[in-house]
């Protein structure tokens, strides 16, 4: 099921689909490793319910939900 | 003969090692400088090596080498401008993948690329099986193993930099092949661009022509000032456009997939995965510390060890440095003539410099706490846990750091840190908001007041409160910046959070010590000039005492009539609604230099006052029985100091570091002052009135 990463929920995990806009956000996401393809998993959401804990190419990155909105997954 | 010289520089991604691989490189041989025209932090360090001498900068640790961030587009300059003979590239190989990322664009650069595969005994334990030589040979780079934190590896990387920059080993690093229609594209583009010889010259040509694609604007820069620069960019719009076309995507997104695949494709035929470990060490720890009811009093407890660190463990040593200019004092005052010069040294020199630097210990000690937390990986966790609550008031997590390094340290670091943030907005914001929080150099002002005029108990809690009160200040004028001046969207929060790591004691040792220095360079050379120019200030002019005057009238009269007295006098009828005299305007005007001289006055104000020299010891002492001050005075003083403008010298890096806009230096001195005051008014008067102090 397609949805963005920021409905994805802790332990779940997808294939990243698309990422949306362009510019700097998108390039910075491309540098760190969410590309096409790429395996992702949610690991944890931080205490006060924002930024979340993603786990890509082996290591963890974190990002504000709003981020992670322009991110679309196929839910696995 | 002198020694063959050999340039290096070490690049890397964050978190990578890098650090600690350029300090086992070069020992305590190192400076820090900045580059030119930018602000980014410039690493230099020199070690001989078999004869040669081996010249290593430190580059800013970044993940790419786009022209996003000040950090890589330094990086990137000063690996084509400076001809280097070797490229040193510290490579997590615990997170291999993400870090040869930047290897693919260390290699467009076409310098001779030695890759470190540091953390290799890390890897060995997630159970990462490499094969080095292949890899090495799929790259075309050479490639060693090293294990930064326990200095293994070291001799061999640098047998292997001189080898390459002898020739022995050949380092052309491999062209990655972007694919049948990228590369049609790049072959057009190549035609039209190497027409300009000056820029075949001066940059690698593929790297141009692969940043055109990527629409990176500082190269479309340099080619819309070459010759060929219509012919280039039109060609490069129809490009960009035809890819689009062809992929459903832009350019830069098929680039970083090409990369990313051919990493996976090195990878995959080089890494053997013994077992597949799903939650390592840091994972487990990460559970209790980002723990949803856990990582708040976490983040609170981690903040106050660091404090708790700073003050109690460096109080001996700071006593110690206190007796010792005391002691300094004493022998001054026995063995030069009583007169302008002993009060020259004894009250300008050693008791305005001993009083500043009986500090450095606490800077020090705090230095080291950070460096700790740092290193070990918690701060990013700290930003993580923080950043909900900073975005709401206009911030980013990673304002939370230069804020951290401003309290109870220096706002000048942390104006500096504020580098981190990409957004400029967030940036200035954050820089606006930074020099509210209680620095090292406004500590002494409090211990001072809250040692001589509140019982411990209660200055414990009025300590409290004055870091309560600079973060609600703070956030509060970042909250008023973001609604009504800058106006605007946030920047993004991409950002890794590194594995736990053991710091080591050298490293750690460096950074204090490195941080430490800037502070002593400042108090050095700034404080010793502005120490003798208050003593000046209040020995000068002289008055000649009257026919049957006492003593302490006649050092009385002096101070009220010295310049200082008279510029204070001047500023009086300005700080009296907020309960100070003369002398407190003295304090604040010469506090604008460095907070700390703030105390460095009044001691030189009580102890010209004082007529027995073996007596000025305590200030605190002199404080208590002049029956100018009480509690009430002494706390809005306070609150004026905590929130007035900063020193001068954080002026001057806020002036550099908002890319020299005088502008919003001088709101910030007009919105600190105008707080401050205000803040002090509230209190002292709102005090009297309900009956304190009076």
């Amino acid at each position: 099921m397609e949805k963005d990463l920021s409905q994805l929920k802790p332990n779940k995990s997808g294939k990243v689909k698309k990422i949306k806009g362009q510019g700097t956000l998108n390039k910075r996401l491309l540098d760190m490793g969410i590309i096409k393809g790429a395996q992702i998993e949610v690991i944890k959401v931080a205490p006060l319910g924002d930024p979340i804990d993603i786990k890509v190419k082996g290591y963890h990155l974190s990002l504000r939900k709003e981020e992670a909105a322009q991110i679309l997954v196929e839910a696995d | 003969m002198g020694k063959k010289k050999v340039a290096i520089a070490l690049s890397g991604n964050p978190n990578s090692g890098k650090s600690t691989i350029f300090n086992n490189l070069t020992g305590a041989h190192q400076h820090v400088g900045n580059y030119p025209g930018v602000t980014v932090e410039k690493k230099e360090g020199k070690l001989n090596f078999q004869g040669y001498e081996i010249n290593v900068v430190d580059l800013p640790g970044t993940y790419s080498l786009s022209a996003y961030s000040d950090d890589e587009i330094v990086a990137r300059d000063f690996i084509i401008k400076e001809k280097l003979d070797v490229i040193v590239h510290i490579v997590d190989s615990s997170n291999l993948e993400r870090n040869l990322y930047l290897t693919t664009q260390l290699m467009e650069l076409e310098v001779p690329l030695v890759l470190a595969m540091n953390m290799s005994d890390m890897a060995e334990k997630k159970g990462q099986d490499m094969d080095y030589t292949k890899l090495a040979e799929l790259l075309g780079v050479a490639i060693v193993p090293t294990v930064g934190n326990k200095n293994k590896g070291t001799k061999e990387l640098l047998e292997t930099i001189v080898k390459v920059y002898k020739g022995k080993i050949k380092t052309k690093g491999v062209r990655i092949d972007y694919g049948p229609e990228l590369r049609d594209e790049m072959n057009k583009l190549d035609k039209v661009v190497k027409r300009d010889i000056s820029l075949v010259g001066r940059y690698p040509l593929r790297w141009l022509i692969v940043k055109m694609l990527e629409n990176d604007s500082l190269v479309l820069d340099i080619l819309s000032k070459s010759s060929v620069a219509q012919e280039a960019i039109a060609q490069n719009e129809k490009s960009r456009q035809h890819i689009k076309l062809h992929f459903g995507d832009i350019p830069e997104t098929i680039i970083a997939d090409r990369r990313y695949g051919f990493i996976s494709g090195a990878c995959m035929e080089t890494l053997k995965l013994s077992i597949e470990q799903r939650h390592d060490l840091s994972d487990r720890i990460d559970k209790v510390i980002l723990n949803r009811i856990l990582g708040i009093p976490i983040f609170a407890l981690v903040m106050y060890a660091i404090f708790k660190f700073t003050f109690t463990f460096s109080e001996p040593i700071v006593g110690w440095f206190e007796k010792f200019f005391e002691w300094m004092g004493g022998i001054a005052a026995i063995y030069i003539p009583e007169g302008l010069f002993q009060s020259f040294v004894v009250d300008g020199l050693i008791g305005g410099v001993g009083g500043v630097l009986g500090f450095f210990p606490l800077v020090l000690f705090m230095f080291f706490a950070i460096a700790f937390f740092e290193d070990s990986g918690y701060m990013a966790r700290a930003a993580f846990v923080m950043d909900k609550l900073m975005s709401k008031f206009g911030l980013h997590g990673k304002s939370f750091l230069p804020m951290m390094i401003s309290t109870n340290g220096c706002v000048v670091p942390g104006l500096m840190a504020t580098r981190t943030l990409e957004s400029k907005k967030d940036r200035l914001i954050t820089m606006m908001v930074t020099p509210f929080m209680i620095c090292g150099a406004k500590l002494p002002i409090f211990a001072l007041f809250i040692g001589a005029f509140f019982p411990a108990k209660q200055g414990a809690n009025i300590m409290f409160l004055m870091y309560v009160l600079s973060v609600i200040i703070a956030f509060g004028s970042a909250w008023i910046l973001k609604k009504f001046v800058l106006k605007g969207e946030t920047s993004h929060f991409v950002m890794e959070l590194p594995p736990y790591r053991i710091p080591t004691i050298k490293g750690l040792l460096l950074k204090m010590w490195e941080r430490g220095w800037m502070y002593l360079k400042k108090a050095g050379t700034i404080i010793v000039l502005i120490s003798i120019i208050i003593w000046a200030g209040f020995t000068f002019p002289q008055i000649s005492p009257g026919e049957g005057a006492s003593e302490e009238t006649t050092t009385f009269i002096q101070m009220e009539q010295s310049y200082a007295g008279r510029i204070g006098k001047f500023v009086e009828p300005v700080v009296k609604p907020i309960g100070m005299d003369w002398r407190g305007g003295v304090a604040l005007i010469t506090g604008v230099v460095a907070k700390e001289v703030v105390v460095s006055t009044f001691g030189t104000m009580y102890s010209l006052g004082e007529v027995d020299v073996e007596d000025a010891g305590s200030l605190q002492e002199a404080l208590q029985k002049d029956k100018f001050w009480n509690p009430l005075k002494a706390l809005a003083f306070l609150m004026f100091c905590l929130i007035y403008l900063p020193c001068f010298v954080a002026i001057a890096v806020f002036y550099r570091e908002s890319g020299s806009q005088l502008k919003w230096t001088l709101f910030l001195i007009f919105w600190t002052t105008v707080m401050a005051w205000g803040v002090s008014f509230i209190v002292y008067q709102g005090g009297r009135l309900l009956g304190f102090g009076v």
